[in-house]
């Protein structure tokens, strides 16, 4: 318990240490705010140019589609708020030996990467993407209940914690090779796939990557599903199952990772 | 001459360095396939054209595009070439008898040419494996013409990849611009969907941009479409190109004046 104190603690500090630096160059701030927004309306562009005369895919009707828009803007927003610039600096930091000085300092090694650069602009972005998902319930003729609304903050948190664990897996690479761009290439390539093309479209095979080996299509695929639709028990299995196993390899490749770094000269 | 071109020998050396990751970058043209097959099966199960091409042509148009999208290395250069600046260690260019100009492209240009090597083989293969579904050039002229735009596409992007690294004396960080760059380059240059599925007036204020010719026209041409835009866009991208080389030579003699290479 006095743990987890000290980590709320220390969350607080790094969110305040942010929040003053965001402050002091708001220039910065503000062109983050630019390109959350940039981001967003391009993908939403995409989005309707691929499915302006689309009126169902897979089952899907068209509101249940801005649904799913709205979920990845959300998990996006709050991903980039917590730890996107956190976790994307780790190579950089392996490469040029900086992750020794987190290394000698009493606090978990990745917490501290992972937090320390939280990026308030970023929330901005949750905004029209809270709008997409009021919307698109209000059209569905959702009835809401509390049921409803936490299982799906339950599942979209999950699938924050899976994002992450993937983006750390690519990351941790930077330990055993010394230039890993490409990898952040394709990431960029399946997550952006994943935010415009809904998991529902995939079969087969091509479902078991996207769902298992990959499971970038799981990301708002999966809240989206269980608010507008039905989840059921097998896919929520899935879902906690893919989750779960994601978390193990992700500590792994860090543990891994740590053991393989040879600070400056790695 | 000879300077740029040891330039681009150094250049390639060092891509050999690094095995791994253009061996998963040549993997990219796989996973962007698989995906735009998984879309466009269902967007086309109740339709047999979409913005004017079947399916056969919409799987070739994105396999065309990945491969032009991979040839573009002077994108990644821009984050070594900010820092350079950043940590004052451009200076090296500014004393040395080469014109940062010309070693940016050089350098950019022999990546390109390596990538282009690894790259091809993987879709060369992919164009066994897939070949009911894709579909052959329309006929040489139009590959040749598809391969000197894409060429002049590249060297476009290049120009506009070195003008934004330029940025970085002025601003501490070009972070967000870059990205925004990025964002905005992929949409509107067809790397994420053909410019043939905007509304026709779109379309037409387009072709005056360099972008259009980057990646969608060259793979429309490859597929045989809107081949009479072919001398316009030529004429379009010479423009686009002198201008943005007169820019970057004026943007960088402007700029190094409130260079003080001490870095931050």
């Amino acid at each position: 318990m006095e743990k987890l104190k000290r980590h709320v603690r220390l969350l607080k500090m790094f969110f305040s240490f942010r929040l003053s630096n965001r402050m002091i160059y708001r220039a910065s701030f503000w062109t983050a705010v630019f390109v959350d927004v940039s981001l967003f309306l391009i993908q939403l562009a995409v989005f309707s140019v691929l499915f302006y005369d689309v009126d169902s895919i897979n089952g899907w009707n068209k509101y249940q589609m801005v649904f799913f828009v709205g979920t990845f803007t959300i998990i996006d927003g709050l991903d980039m708020f917590l730890y996107f610039f956190g976790v994307i600096g780790i190579p950089a930091k392996i490469r040029e030996g900086k992750l020794d000085i987190y290394l000698t300092k009493p606090v978990n090694t990745l917490f501290w990467l992972t937090f320390e650069n939280m990026d308030i602009g970023s929330l901005f972005t949750c905004i029209p993407g809270i709008i997409m998902v009021v919307t698109a319930s209000v059209m569905l003729g959702i009835r809401i209940t509390l049921r409803r609304v936490l299982g799906y903050i339950l599942l979209l948190l999950m699938m924050i914690a899976l994002l992450y664990n993937l983006m750390l897996i690519i990351r941790c690479l930077a330990f055993f090779f010394i230039k890993t761009g490409a990898l952040d290439e394709l990431e960029g390539e399946l997550i952006g796939f994943s935010f415009r093309v809904p998991g529902i479209v995939f079969r087969g095979v091509a479902k078991f990557v996207v769902y298992v080996l990959l499971p970038y299509a799981l990301l708002a695929t999966i809240p989206a599903q269980f608010f507008t639709d039905s989840l059921s028990g097998g896919m929520w299995l899935l879902v906690i199952g893919v989750a779960a196993a994601f978390t193990l390899l992700a500590q792994w490749v860090w543990r891994l990772g740590l053991k393989h770094y040879g600070s400056a000269s790695s | 001459m000879g300077k740029y071109l040891e330039t681009g020998k150094v250049s390639m050396k060092a891509q050999i360095t690094y095995r791994f990751d253009v061996g998963v970058g040549s993997i990219i043209p796989f996973i962007r396939v698989f995906l735009a097959y998984a879309l466009w099966k269902v967007l086309f199960a109740a339709k047999t054209e979409i913005g004017g091409m079947s399916f056969e042509m919409m799987m070739t148009y994105h396999l065309v595009a990945s491969f032009l999208t991979r040839l573009d290395q002077s994108v990644n250069m821009v984050w070594d070439m900010a820092e350079e600046i950043r940590e004052g260690r451009f200076s090296k260019y500014m004393v040395r008898p080469i014109s940062p100009l010309g070693h940016f492209l050089a350098e950019s240009l022999a990546k390109t040419l390596y990538i282009l090597l690894v790259t091809l083989a993987t879709v060369a293969f992919l164009a066994v494996v897939m070949r009911r579904i894709l579909v052959p050039p329309s006929s040489l002229a139009n590959l040749a013409g598809a391969c000197l735009m894409g060429f002049m596409g590249l060297v476009f992007l290049s120009l506009l990849n070195y003008l934004t690294a330029l940025l970085a004396f002025k601003f501490n960080d070009i972070t967000g611009w870059h990205i925004m760059k990025n964002n905005a380059v992929d949409f509107l240059a067809g790397a994420l969907v053909p410019l043939s599925l905007l509304p026709a007036w779109i379309q037409d204020v387009m072709r005056f941009f360099p972008f259009y010719y980057v990646y969608y026209y060259p793979a429309s041409l490859y597929l045989g479409l809107k081949t009479e835009q072919f001398v316009t866009g030529l004429i379009v991208m010479a423009i686009w190109i002198v201008l943005l080389w007169g820019l970057s030579v004026i943007v960088y003699h402007r700029f190094r004046r409130i260079y003080e290479g001490v870095g931050n």
